[in-house]
Formats: structure tokens, C-alpha cells, sequence
């Protein structure tokens, strides 16, 4: 399809809007209607127990939801080769705010992650994901599917700065987004095959460093094998450690994914959920809420319509009528898609514990924006796959 | 499809998504894993998670005496509690609390993290609260938040209780090592449990059954919703077979003997008598029923109410004069002559004598090369049994004693412990299965105690070997004769109702609040006494001349209209013990002689001659047994008899 003969010059509004993906845009505000449904069952007990209105978090939700939703169209309306112009600058931006933070940011849970505006909190290594993206993409682009050497260099250095920053706030699971992201834009890019290998050999060699010679925090590594050691029952001694809080963790968030079964203990009535057992639960824990109240079924359902997501990016990636757009889509997809991954797969033991949101699933505006901002630019490029 | 700078991509971008397909089959292979082949068990984990019990322990049962009088009930007591949750997120709050009840932080903090507690319910800090301490809380509350006043069920003893703390024992909090021991039956820690008396011996039916309250909780441990909840049963109420006026008289009697001996001067020791300590028994020989039970010292029990200080509890452990003892059970004594009662049964009983074979009793006696004095050496002549009895010939009955030893020796008429098979059959030497714990066995030796006593412990039993004299002494009740209160009194009490041994009893029945029996106590028959009619009939001529003939060694006492129309019949004892203590004084007895209804016994410590105070002591007793003006115990001097 790409290289096909494109039957407008130049884009007019009526029949870029015929090529709007319904589909992918309809996936997204299902998901994040579904987000909203769980934060509440997640939230409303404690916030009631606490005499706050039950319905606080649900309400912030709703509205980063609607907020984000905008942004879509938004990004979607603009044409994005012009992006390509100003990839940089906004990458440049947003590794402005990821030094900002550390000049003015607020220290939550002992990192150092978010402004505070208003009431509300700013993570720029959200929309670092972005900016990456389009840099990465834009670089890539450029290099016309062959990357030398030392374009690859290059690259590595581009993703390096962010990824190290994100890393210091101390925030592992967000910067290992961004190296999901390289990952996969450099497949896409025309990466040699020696290259890739040298990369994945080089990321071996370095992750086994970092284990080992105690690069690492203690609690970053108690989280990394967490998974492995997890009891069968949680024992609420175990939060006396670090190591142990996060064992606790994660064998909570077992038993609440296992009590659901198959059809789930109904919404609002999973005792795991509703009693808050499981820690972190209305953000990075938010899925096993679904585990647990919806059964295999809400499960399924949700990974579902992830599975669209990913299904309509990649076809983006396919249909884009540039290689800069395959690579936005490629980057948007390995965003969403290793996000769910590591995110679900924590929440059911079968991944380490790190902490990164279910994309609009998980409470948080700057999580919901970004990513709904990256779907922008994948809608944006599917419309444009005639122009 | 020829630009090979587009294929590339292609097959790139459906490697990438064979990569994601793969992690999301993953995914959704794990999920079934979990909740669909793993799901039963985690559910009830689950469950188990988010529900806890709480325990509210059951009112403790009452105590009551025979006519049915509240000795021991439940009262609130004040009794300052903290919300463990809340005290550990606040420690302000602790600080100011600790200043408050005077304590130190650490002390509280130790309260809080004291698990033999539950940690869903509220922490007792201080029990025996202040009302300036609850008042303090109360008017400041947002200044304890978590912490609140309240109450909490205890022990309250009424006057009528007071004398008969050895019998109703007490209370206290369960130790770590009871409740390790005990956790079976469902004990819980901060539960009372009975520590000793009644109170130990009846915990099963006085405890009652808790009741429980399911709550729903949070990870944190908030209590979101009563779930279910299962009122505590109070326990059963025990009613005695005391009297607790009865019990009342007893100790007051045994306490007026003991300050009657002390001014008197002993000529023996050359000083006054010390009368440290006595006991009283009264029991109803028809059904082995305890009316008192009586000792002195004794110890107050409200101490214990709450836990007792270890300086108070130190105080009674250090006492001289032992006031945790239950002499009435627990102090063993040489019988002295009482012990005749057993000696004059196995003379009829082995033929050695009859009721009507006369003694030539000239004040001493000699068999073999062994010698025996009477009290004072003194002559009674030629006399029978009922004679012996009523004068207390210590020659009669030592000649009894030398005769069935060398029956043995000379011609194996009988075997070697003859004398205390007989005494095993009143029930000596062996606990009478009281319904109290830790009663004495007492001891009545035997040729072969002797001999194993002396392997086991040379240096204490020097004396291996078992001479005639030995049973010389065993025939009077002295040697190494010990017996207890208890023992003596119901082994009268089985020769007064012609021959039957009860395990003595102190509770009649187990009731309900509304006073419904659910638990009759009989007394259990321990064994019999062959007793023929006619050797009864003269042994009992022989104890109503103790009290009623001139001669009788305790007439002095008895000689009134008023404790003459009460037929007692008795026996006086004075036992010797090895200096610098003095002698025993002992008197047991029944009445009325023809059918008997009460035993009564006593023995006071280092106080003289039984007739001297033991006798008064049981007189009073009897006074009060059949609703006569009390007559005060008065020391009574040597009369013309003997007095031992």
C-alpha cells in the first residue's frame, strides 16, 4: 500500500476525517470509560471510610479522560509530517522538564517525578514517551531505513538522555518504556541484524552490571525478583521490609486476580479490591481490580480491546504513507503494548514489579494524556495515509 | 513491493507483532492459570483475609454457699483501653497518655505490642483505672484519640467471702504458658482464669463460653462491618456445701484459740505458746459434704482482683506464717492420740483385743526391751476400751501397736504393716480426693518407708531399720504420723456413719444464673471400714466419756447444760513435735453421738495440750452448729486426768 499512488496532494478536512479510525478511537474511550468504572470500585470504600466523597478519584478520572480524549482529536487534526519538523524542539522540551523536575519537582514515595499544578501532578516522563517518539522516529526517518554505525550512535544517545534522567528520578519501569521504544523503532528502522544483536547483546552485559554491582537500589532489585519469590499467601509480616512489602505486593495482587475465577466477584464486590488489600491498587495495581471483580471475563474483555489498540497502531504502521509515520506508529505501539505487558503481567506474577500505569486504565492525568496524545499521532497518520 | 528500502518494514512489522501477539498470549494463558485452575484455593484466602474474630470473653460464674448467699460475683472495674491502630500511628497521644497514668512510654508501647492480644481488638493499658485518670480522658478526648475508659468485668468478693479464701482461691490473667498449655480449649489471651480453690478446681464450669463477633477488615486492619455475632454464655454458678456462717465462726474460733494460747506459758519450753497457725473442719459424715473449712492465717483475696503487685504477692510468699498454706488441707500434723481411733479398730479388728478385755494399766509398759510412759506416767489401773479411750491411755494402746508388730515378728500372724492397713483403710496417707487441688497425702510409716526413705535420703532418715518401738509410737500417733485436718476429720466422720469413706465435697451443685442445676456433685465413696455394731457401740462410749465423764480429757470444756444436750462424743491429741516447736493441740469429734450429724475437728500449732484450745475451738464451732449463744475460746488449764 505504501508507495501507492496517492489520489489528494493535499489533505482537505472532509475526506481526511472519512479515514479517522473509529475503531482505534472507540477502543480507547472504551477503555478508558472501563478505567474510570475500576478506579471507583477501587477507591470508594477507602474515600468513603475516610469521609471523602466516594466519588473524588472517579471524578478526576473522568475529567483527565475527557481531557486526553481532546488532545486526541487534537493531535489528530494536525498533520503530522509537521511534527517531523519540530520532533526535536518538543523532544528538547520535554528533556527540559525532565531536568525541571529535578529543580522544582515534588518527591513521591521517595522519587522525584511530578510538578505540582494546582491540584494536580505533572509526570513529565510521560510525555518524555512522546517526545522520544517522535525524535526517534524523525532521526530514523531521515536515515531512509538504513542506519550506519554511527546513526545508531546517535540514536542511542538520543534515547540515553531521557532514559537516564527517568532512571535517576527513580523511575525504572517508565525508563524501560523508553527502551521498549528504541527497541522497536529500531527494528522497524532498518536496523542491521548485527546491529540489533550487538544491541540486545550490550543490553545483557549491562543489566547483569547493574544487578551486580549493585547499580541498582536494594529495593529497585527486591522489586526486579519479587515476582520470583512471591509466597502462595501473603503474610502481612513481610511488610517490614522493603523486599518484603513488595512480595506482599505482588501475593496479594495473586490471590486478588485468582479469587475473581472466571465470571469474577462482581463489581463492587471483591473483598481483595473493596478492602484494599492490594496496595497501589486504584494506579499501577488497578488491573487486578478487574481480576478480581470481573473474572477471566473483564480480563479477557479488557485485554481484548488492548489488543485492538494494538491491532489498528500496527495497521497504521502499515498503511502510513511515510516511513516517519510507520515509525511514530511502531513507537506508539511498543509504548501501549509493552505497558500492558509488564503492567498486567506483575499484577499477575509473571513479571517483576515495576511501576508503570495500565495506559487509561490506571489513575493519572499525565499517564491518560500522553498516551492518549501518541494515539493522536497514530490517528493523524492513517488519516493521512492518501495525502 | 520492489522497494527493497519498503519491504523491510514489512516483514519487520510483522515480526514486531508475532513478538506482541506472543506476550499477550502469555497474559491471557497466565490469567487462566490464576483464575480459572487456581481459583478455589485463592478464594478462600481471599476470605480468610478480610474477616477476623473478636473475642468477648463470658462472665465468670458465681460462688455461692449452701443456702444459696453470693460469696463471690462480678463487678466493672474502670479499666483504660487503647486502639492499637491508632496508638501506633500517634505517638504524641502515647506520650501524653504515659504522662497521664504515670507510666513510662515504653511501658505503654509494651501494653500495645503485647500479642497475646488480639490486634482487632482494644489493649487494656491500665486495669484499677482512677476516676481523675478516666475523667482526664473522658473531658479530653480529642487529645486520646483511640484511647477510651471503660470497663471491665472482675472479681468482687463479698464480706461473706472473706474467711473462706482458702476454699474459693482466686483469679488471674492467663499466662503465656497456661494459655500454651490450654490454647486446646479455646482460651484466649486476657482471659481469667481460676488460679487456685474453687476457682481452679470449677474453671470448666465457671468459665463460661465466649461469645464471638465476625468483622469485616481492611489490609490495615479497620473494622469495616459486623459481620456476625455470637452472644458469651456466662458461666455456671458453683454452690457450696459451706456454710458461710459456719465458716465465719470457724476461723473466728480458730483465730481466738490461737490468741488464747499466745498468753499462756508453756512449762515444757518455758515460754509462752507461739500459736502461729490452726485450721477447723466440719464436715457431715452422712454425705461427706464439707460445712467449713477452716484456716489461719489466711490472705485477703480482693488482692488478687486485677493482678496482684509482685510486692504484695512477695509479701505473702515471704510471710512467716505462711498464709497461702490452706492448713485444713495442706498442713500435715502428728495425729497424737486422735490417731487411737485406728489403733483401737485394728486391736478388734485382729483380735488382739475385745471390747470387754480388761488392761491392768500401771502407768508404764514393757515388752520386750522396750519401755513406754503414760502421759506423766500416770496409773488408770485396770480399764477396758471405752476406758482408754475416755482417759486417753497412751500404755493401752502402745501395747496394741507392740502386739501386732510381734504378731508379725514372732509368728507372722499378721504382716509386717498390720497397724496401716487399717489406717489406709480410715484413709490416711493418701489424699482424700477433696474437690480442692494440692491437698497433702499425709504419712503413716511402715517398715518399708523406713528402709526406702533412708536409701533415698540417708542423711534426713537415719534410721533404716523399723523397731518395736516404732510401732510403739505409730499406735499413738506419733513417729512419723501425719495427718491432715481434712484426713482426721473424715475418718471420724467414717467411723461415725458406720463405716463408709467419702472423698470429701465442697461444691454441691453447678447452676445456671437462673438457678437451674446442671451439674449435681455427689460425694464419690472412697472405700469402707469393717465396723462391727458392738465395737462401734464401745468406742463410742469411750468418745462421749472424752466430753461428758469426769475422767475424759476434755470434760473441762464440754462441762455445760448447753454442749452437754448436744451428745458429742470426741477425742483430744496432743502431738509432740521436736523442739524448739511446741506441741499440737488437736480435738476431733461428732455429734450427736447417737446419729451423728457433724465432724468437727481442729488443730492449733504450737499451742499445748489438745483439751487446751483445740477442744474450745471445736466447742465454739458446735455452738454455732446448733444455733447456741457462742461461747469465746478460753485456754483450759490441765485437769485431772491426763491430757493428751
Amino acid at each position: 500500500m505504501i508507495g501507492e499512488k496517492p489520489r489528494h496532494r493535499q489533505g482537505n478536512a472532509p475526506s481526511m476525517w472519512r479515514h479517522f479510525d473509529v475503531v482505534l478511537a472507540g477502543a480507547m474511550a472504551l477503555i478508558g470509560i472501563f478505567g474510570c468504572v475500576m478506579v471507583y470500585s477501587a477507591t470508594r470504600d477507602q474515600l468513603q471510610a475516610a469521609g471523602i466523597s466516594p466519588t473524588y478519584y472517579l471524578k478526576r478520572q473522568a475529567v483527565f479522560l475527557v481531557i486526553g480524549l481532546a488532545v486526541m482529536v487534537g493531535v489528530a487534526a494536525v498533520d503530522y509530517r509537521r511534527l517531523r519538523d519540530w520532533a526535536l524542539i518538543i523532544y528538547g522540551f520535554t528533556v527540559l522538564m525532565l531536568l525541571a523536575v529535578y529543580a522544582v519537582g515534588h518527591k513521591s514515595k521517595g522519587s522525584q517525578a511530578w510538578f505540582q499544578v494546582g491540584s494536580y501532578q505533572m509526570e513529565p516522563s510521560e510525555f518524555a514517551k512522546i517526545g522520544l517518539i517522535l525524535a526517534l522516529a524523525a532521526y530514523c526517518a531521515a536515515a531512509k531505513g538504513r542506519l550506519s554505525g554511527r546513526a545508531l550512535a546517535a540514536v542511542l544517545v538520543l534515547a540515553g538522555i531521557p532514559f537516564l534522567l527517568i532512571y535517576k528520578q527513580p523511575d525504572l519501569g517508565s525508563a524501560l518504556v523508553l527502551a521498549a521504544v528504541l527497541v522497536a523503532v529500531l527494528l522497524i528502522a532498518g536496523a542491521s541484524g548485527r546491529h540489533l544483536a550487538l544491541l540486545g547483546a550490550l543490553t545483557v552485559v549491562l543489566a547483569v552490571g547493574v544487578v551486580h554491582f549493585g547499580i541498582l537500589k536494594s529495593y529497585q532489585q527486591a522489586r526486579l525478583t519479587s515476582f520470583a519469590n512471591a509466597p502462595s499467601q501473603p503474610n502481612s509480616k513481610l511488610l517490614a521490609t522493603p523486599a518484603g512489602a513488595n512480595e506482599y505486593n505482588v501475593a496479594e495482587a495473586k490471590v486478588a486476580d485468582s479469587n475473581g475465577g472466571v465470571f469474577g466477584q462482581g463489581l463492587f464486590k471483591g473483598t481483595q479490591t473493596n478492602l484494599s488489600y492490594v496496595p497501589e491498587q486504584r494506579t499501577d495495581f488497578i488491573f487486578t481490580a478487574v481480576a478480581e471483580q470481573l473474572g477471566l471475563v473483564g480480563s479477557a474483555v479488557l485485554l481484548m480491546l488492548f489488543a485492538v489498540v494494538i491491532w489498528r497502531t500496527w495497521r497504521g504502521a502499515g498503511l502510513a504513507r511515510d516511513l516517519f509515520g510507520t515509525l511514530v506508529c511502531v513507537g506508539v505501539l511498543a509504548m501501549i503494548a509493552f505497558q500492558v505487558f509488564e503492567n498486567i503481567g506483575m499484577a499477575i506474577g509473571i513479571m517483576p514489579v515495576a511501576g508503570i500505569p495500565l495506559p487509561l486504565m490506571s489513575y493519572g492525568g499525565s499517564s491518560i494524556i500522553a498516551t492518549l496524545a501518541g494515539v493522536g499521532l497514530v490517528l493523524s497518520v492513517r488519516m493521512r495515509q492518501f495525502s | 513491493m520492489t522497494n527493497p528500502e519498503q519491504a523491510s518494514p514489512q516483514l519487520r512489522l510483522a515480526i514486531l507483532l508475532v513478538v506482541v501477539a506472543c506476550l499477550f498470549s502469555a497474559l491471557f494463558a497466565r490469567l487462566w492459570f490464576l483464575q480459572v485452575i487456581n481459583s478455589p484455593q485463592a478464594q478462600v484466602v481471599a476470605a480468610d483475609n478480610g474477616i477476623r474474630s473478636i473475642y468477648i470473653p463470658a462472665p465468670r460464674g458465681l460462688v455461692l454457699d449452701s443456702k444459696g448467699r453470693v460469696l463471690v460475683d462480678n463487678v466493672n472495674e474502670p479499666v483504660i483501653e487503647v486502639d492499637r491502630q491508632i496508638a501506633l500511628q500517634n505517638p504524641a497521644m502515647v506520650a501524653r497518655l504515659a504522662a497521664l497514668l504515670g507510666k513510662t512510654v515504653e511501658q505503654i508501647d509494651r501494653s500495645i505490642n503485647n500479642d497475646q492480644y488480639s490486634p482487632y481488638a482494644p489493649v487494656p493499658i491500665e486495669t484499677n483505672a482512677t476516676d481523675e485518670e478516666i475523667l482526664a480522658i473522658q473531658e479530653n478526648q480529642a487529645q486520646y484519640p483511640g484511647v477510651q475508659a471503660t470497663s471491665m468485668s472482675v472479681r468482687h468478693y463479698n464480706p461473706l467471702a472473706l474467711p473462706a479464701a482458702n476454699i474459693l482461691g482466686y483469679v488471674s490473667q492467663i499466662s503465656g504458658t497456661e494459655l500454651a498449655q490450654m490454647k486446646s480449649l479455646g482460651y484466649q489471651a486476657g482471659d481469667q482464669i481460676g488460679q487456685s480453690g474453687i476457682e481452679e478446681e470449677f474453671e470448666s464450669y465457671l468459665r463460661g463460653t465466649p461469645g464471638v463477633e465476625k468483622v469485616q477488615v481492611d489490609s490495615r486492619g479497620n473494622v469495616l462491618g459486623r459481620l456476625s455475632y455470637t452472644a458469651p454464655v456466662p458461666g455456671d454458678n458453683i454452690r457450696l456445701t459451706i456454710d458461710a456462717d459456719i465458716q465465719a465462726v470457724a476461723v473466728a474460733a480458730v483465730q481466738q484459740g490461737e490468741a488464747a494460747a499466745r498468753t499462756t506459758f508453756d512449762q515444757a519450753t518455758k515460754r509462752n505458746y507461739t500459736a502461729p497457725a490452726g485450721s477447723a473442719v466440719v464436715e457431715d459424715p452422712a454425705t461427706g459434704q464439707v460445712l467449713a473449712l477452716a484456716t489461719d492465717p489466711t490472705y485477703d483475696p480482693r488482692q488478687f482482683v486485677g493482678g496482684i503487685s509482685q510486692v504484695a504477692y512477695n509479701a505473702l510468699l515471704d510471710n512467716p506464717r505462711f498464709p497461702l498454706l490452706d492448713r485444713s488441707i495442706q498442713g500435715q500434723y502428728a495425729p497424737g492420740s486422735t490417731f487411737k481411733l485406728v489403733t483401737a479398730l485394728a486391736g478388734l479388728e485382729y483380735g488382739i483385743i475385745s471390747p470387754s478385755t480388761v488392761f491392768d494399766d500401771t502407768g508404764s509398759i514393757t515388752v520386750g526391751n522396750w519401755t513406754a510412759h503414760n502421759d506423766n506416767s500416770q496409773a488408770y489401773g485396770p480399764i477396758t476400751l471405752p476406758q482408754a479411750i475416755t482417759v486417753s491411755s497412751d500404755n493401752f494402746f502402745n501395747k496394741i501397736g507392740l502386739d501386732l508388730w510381734y504378731g508379725y515378728t514372732n509368728n507372722r500372724l499378721y504382716g509386717p504393716d498390720a497397724l496401716q492397713t487399717v489406717a489406709a483403710q480410715f484413709g490416711f496417707s493418701k489424699p482424700t480426693g477433696i474437690d480442692l487441688p494440692n491437698e497433702a497425702p499425709g504419712k503413716i510409716p511402715t517398715p518399708e518407708s523406713y528402709s526406702k526413705d533412708h536409701q533415698q535420703h540417708p542423711a534426713v532418715f537415719t534410721q533404716a531399720q523399723w523397731f518395736p518401738g516404732n510401732s510403739d509410737q505409730v499406735a499413738i500417733g506419733q513417729d512419723e504420723d501425719l495427718v491432715t485436718p481434712i484426713q482426721l476429720a473424715n475418718a471420724y466422720a467414717t467411723f461415725a456413719n458406720g463405716g463408709t469413706e467419702y472423698a470429701p465435697i465442697l461444691a454441691k451443685d453447678a447452676e445456671t444464673a437462673t438457678g437451674q442445676v446442671v451439674k449435681r456433685f455427689a460425694a464419690k465413696v472412697n472405700g469402707t471400714v469393717p465396723i462391727r455394731p458392738d465395737w462401734r457401740a464401745s468406742m463410742i462410749a469411750g468418745f462421749e466419756g472424752v466430753v461428758n465423764n469426769p475422767k475424759g480429757t476434755a470434760y473441762a470444756v464440754f462441762d455445760n447444760p448447753q454442749n452437754q444436750a448436744m451428745d458429742i462424743a470426741g477425742k483430744t491429741g496432743t502431738a509432740q513435735v521436736n523442739a524448739p516447736r511446741q506441741d499440737t493441740s488437736v480435738f476431733t469429734s461428732f455429734a450427736p453421738a447417737i446419729k451423728p450429724q457433724f465432724v468437727v475437728d481442729a488443730f492449733m500449732e504450737d499451742a499445748g495440750y489438745g483439751a487446751s484450745v483445740a477442744a474450745p475451738v471445736v466447742r465454739e464451732i458446735y455452738d454455732a452448729l446448733f444455733a447456741q449463744p457462742l461461747q469465746p475460746v478460753s485456754y483450759t488449764g490441765a485437769g485431772s486426768g491426763g491430757q493428751n
